[in-house]
């Protein structure tokens, strides 16, 4: 079990981008809390020794895919509705970039994963390949399906 | 070169920040689970120590009746009432089975069981009825055991044992057979003495007449006051002889 002082540098550290993925998942700040606790608690009682900080980021980033991942998929997430998804809205930015943020959220899930994973947190498709275990082919198609698909939503000059 | 659009993406992500309230919950969480995970520790030193205590203590007197009932070394007593005493390894008797008859009678009496095996021997030796077909041949002692230092153990001392109440046996019976022996020998030889004796008077009387004969009256009293000293001599020494060898001694006189 990791120590106390470590675990808030930790969270400190990767909780924008643990909130940034479950943003693409989620739809309420409840579920959000559930996911943190969920992925930092993994990190808490892992004894894995990272090498660098990517690779203890990339192992956040995966372990916060598949707990939403596995979240999206629990039936009974699936057939009802939370009530804090109608009284608690959920967090939005004040910009007036939410159009590309719902256009990204509305892709297929493996599609929207490798374009958040190579437009904001900057890994190549061979690194995404490695980090959700994928062929690289496969990664490259997803990644230009979801393109192709955000050109159609956000019009085809979108990417230049 | 990054594109327009690459820019948009990061830049409207880029405003999604986790919320202070979000991490705090997040620290007291897993605070809450430290504290927890110290109690449940503290809970599971009880939760282990307890079941593996009680196992232990199950194991162990499992592996003590279990070495109290098997069969660690087997003595077998031979010639004579066949006698075979399994033993376990804290060298009790848990069983005695005759393998012949008289073993069979022999043991009716006994209650071996539970006595260690020194003393079973001892109790089958002390028993008469063992030494009925037993005593003119020597016991052979044979032990069975799976440890060959124990074996050799046992094999030594029981055979001591047999060999010294052999011993003890024999010389009572040999006591026996010569106190009967010495007995018929005393008797023969009184006989002869007894023979001897009468002998002796006669030749005595025959000598004394004869003397008398040869020289007249006067010597002829002389002769036969000292030939009638001889014979009361003779008598007494008779009389003697008789009263220490008993009945016998009568017969003989007769």
């Amino acid at each position: 079990m990791r120590a106390e002082a470590e675990m808030n540098r930790v969270i400190e550290e990767y909780a924008d981008t643990v909130r940034r993925i479950c943003y693409s998942y989620l739809k309420n700040y409840h579920d959000t809390e559930d996911i943190f606790q969920n992925v930092f608690l993994k990190y808490l009682k892992s004894d894995q020794e990272f090498e660098s900080k990517e690779y203890e980021k990339a192992w956040i980033i995966r372990v916060t895919l598949n707990a939403c991942k596995d979240f999206s998929k629990n039936f009974f997430r699936k057939n009802t509705c939370a009530f804090q998804e109608i009284d608690e809205p959920f967090y939005e930015p004040e910009d007036d970039l939410s159009y590309v943020r719902e256009a990204v959220c509305k892709l297929p899930q493996k599609y929207r994963d490798v374009i958040y994973l190579h437009y904001f947190e900057g890994y190549s498709q061979v690194e995404i390949a490695k980090l959700l275990k994928k062929r690289e082919n496969t990664i490259y198609t997803w990644f230009n399906r979801g393109k192709a698909l955000l050109r159609e939503t956000l019009g085809g000059d979108f990417f230049g | 070169m990054i594109s327009l659009g690459e820019n948009k993406i990061h830049e409207a992500f880029d405003g999604i920040h986790a919320e202070q309230e979000l991490k705090d919950n997040t620290k007291e969480f897993l605070n809450d689970y430290y504290k927890k995970e110290k109690r449940a520790w503290n809970f599971n030193i009880y939760k282990v120590v307890v079941p593996v205590l009680t196992a232990l203590v199950i194991l162990v007197a499992g592996v003590t009746v279990r070495s109290q009932t098997v069969e660690a070394a087997r003595i077998d007593l031979k010639n004579g009432p066949e006698i075979s005493l399994s033993v376990n390894r804290w060298n009790k008797v848990i069983q005695a089975e005759g393998l012949n008859d008289e073993a069979n009678q022999v043991l009716e009496s006994l209650d071996l069981e539970g006595m260690n095996y020194t003393d079973a021997v001892e109790k089958i030796l002390e028993d008469e009825s063992y030494w009925q077909d037993t005593a003119e041949s020597q016991i052979e002692v044979e032990v069975t055991c799976k440890n060959n230092q124990l074996g050799e153990e046992i094999q030594q001392e029981v055979t001591t044992q047999c060999e010294q109440h052999q011993e003890q046996h024999q010389y009572e019976k040999h006591q026996y057979g010569q106190g009967n022996e010495e007995h018929n020998s005393e008797d023969s030889s009184n006989c002869q003495n007894q023979e001897n004796q009468t002998e002796e008077i006669q030749e005595n009387c025959e000598e004394n007449t004869g003397n008398a004969q040869e020289n007249g009256e006067t010597q002829g009293q002389q002769g036969n006051s000292q030939g009638l000293h001889d014979g009361s001599g003779n008598q007494n020494g008779n009389q003697g002889g008789n009263q220490g060898h008993g009945h016998n001694n009568t017969e003989s006189h007769e």
